[in-house]
């Protein structure tokens, strides 16, 4: 994968899926913290995104 | 009470259309009818108002959504004697809601800004971005661009200290510019920001996505954009970031649901009071098989009578059908759920179809790019070696 993420990886979605989760685990484990995982690993319980969730369909024009 | 799925999920959006008309006509629109100028009457709004509130399957707290045309068309004095009403009813019933409108902020005046604040009004504008890139498409009806205005009416919103997210539609010639898009977004103090495609639906027949460069092009874009939003501490906030992470990381991942293929979960009204539920565009949309998609009107009673309306009948069965095909045919599913009702419908004439224009660009590769710069950018190399 290029750092553009061009080429697509010939592993299933499922496979890659389980292997970050898996790395997520990992980082919380070791009490380390990556940015992104930090900000979006609990979104679903963060309510300041639940307004613009409310929009969230794709119907928004 | 549990809704068709037997589950506790409840309605949360009810979309009402104060008025078909627009005062721009953007390119890729897909509502009809943008120069009806009639708009919903009182009585109408009332009594849609009231049959929300004794629905029960429409629970504490929603929202209505004034959308479908531009809202702030009609008059701030309308939507004080609307919200006065709904506010009215709403003592009788002990819910509690609020309004929001989608705008493109062109009409924004000193009395709108009252009337926001009054009401306490949320705001999500439809801005694609810089001047150059929001006036191709965003234009009034003789082609002008609409951004110069769309941006006095942000100013004054943000002036009074009203807090707005953004819809950014991006068409094919978006895809090359996404340092000017975040850095328009992030100049500018809008922090939450969605996207959109040009997607086909309505009265839209075609998508600037037409060949396997823009696919491309746009998975470049969304790298570059998560690229600049975590370079930043993610200040500007993404919905579509929102949906893969938050999806991806949750601890129920695989259990991703689409409001709009689920019955009742997003409610739309037109100006007539004709109601229906899934993607609020099949709303006043007419095709050879199904005529239109109205579900009931709001004279005709209560809100459940929605359940002995063969239309509805019909439409969810197909859609249900899709649902089954989709899970059982792609590896996304987990991100998706299935997808939007109205892309089947005007890319493949049905609803029992799977794999759209939209799901292939705003789900698959918007999901293969996020995983891919995680995959590059995390700490998954230490773990996966």
């Amino acid at each position: 994968v290029d750092k553009h993420g061009q080429v697509p990886s010939f592993e299933s979605i499922q496979l890659r899926v389980d292997r970050i989760r898996e790395m997520k685990a990992k980082l919380q484990a070791e009490g380390k913290e990556d940015v992104l995982i930090a900000k979006y690993g609990d979104i679903e319980t963060d309510t300041s995104t639940q307004f613009f969730n409310k929009f969230g369909g794709n119907f928004m024009k | 009470m549990t809704n068709l799925h037997g589950s506790q999920r409840h309605s949360q959006l009810i979309l009402l259309q104060p008025t078909p008309f627009c005062n721009i006509n953007c390119n890729y629109c897909y509502l009809p009818d943008r120069q009806n100028s009639q708009c919903m009457s009182h009585e109408t709004a009332e009594l849609i108002f009231r049959r929300c509130f004794e629905c029960t399957y429409i629970r504490s707290p929603f929202t209505f959504l004034w959308h479908s045309g531009e809202p702030l068309s009609l008059s701030p004095d309308y939507y004080e004697k609307a919200f006065n009403s709904a506010s009215n009813i709403a003592k009788e019933f002990n819910k509690s809601f609020d309004h929001c409108f989608q705008t493109n902020a062109t009409l924004i005046n000193p009395e709108w800004i009252k009337l926001i604040q009054s009401h306490k009004v949320k705001i999500s504008i439809s801005l694609d971005g810089p001047e150059f890139v929001h006036d191709l498409n965003r234009v009034t009806h003789s082609k002008s661009g609409t951004h110069k205005s769309a941006m006095k009416g942000i100013r004054m919103l943000q002036d009074a200290g009203i807090s707005l997210s953004a819809i950014c539609v991006l068409t094919d010639f978006s895809l090359d510019y996404p340092d000017e898009i975040y850095n328009f977004f992030s100049r500018n103090n809008i922090n939450y920001v969605g996207f959109n495609i040009d997607e086909i639906e309505g009265v839209n027949l075609k998508s600037s996505y037409s060949s396997s460069d823009s696919f491309k092009r746009y998975s470049q874009f969304i790298y570059r954009f998560l690229e600049l939003a975590h370079a930043q501490d993610n200040t500007l906030r993404v919905r579509e970031f929102d949906i893969v992470l938050g999806t991806l990381l949750a601890d129920s991942f695989g259990d991703f649901e689409d409001t709009t293929n689920q019955p009742l979960e997003v409610i739309s009204f037109d100006y007539n009071g004709n109601y229906a539920t899934f993607s609020p565009e099949l709303l006043g949309i007419k095709t050879d098989r199904f005529d239109d998609f109205s579900m009931g009107n709001v004279r005709d009673g209560e809100l459940d009578s929605i359940f002995r309306n063969s239309r509805f009948a019909t439409v969810k069965a197909e859609i249900e059908r899709g649902l089954k095909a989709c899970k059982e045919s792609c590896e996304y599913w987990g991100f998706c759920g299935g997808g939007p009702p109205v892309n089947k419908l005007f890319e493949h004439n049905r609803f029992d179809s799977t794999e759209t224009l939209f799901c292939r660009v705003h789900k698959k590769i918007l999901a293969d790019t996020v995983l891919s710069y995680i995959e590059n950018t995390s700490g998954l190399q230490s773990i996966s070696t």
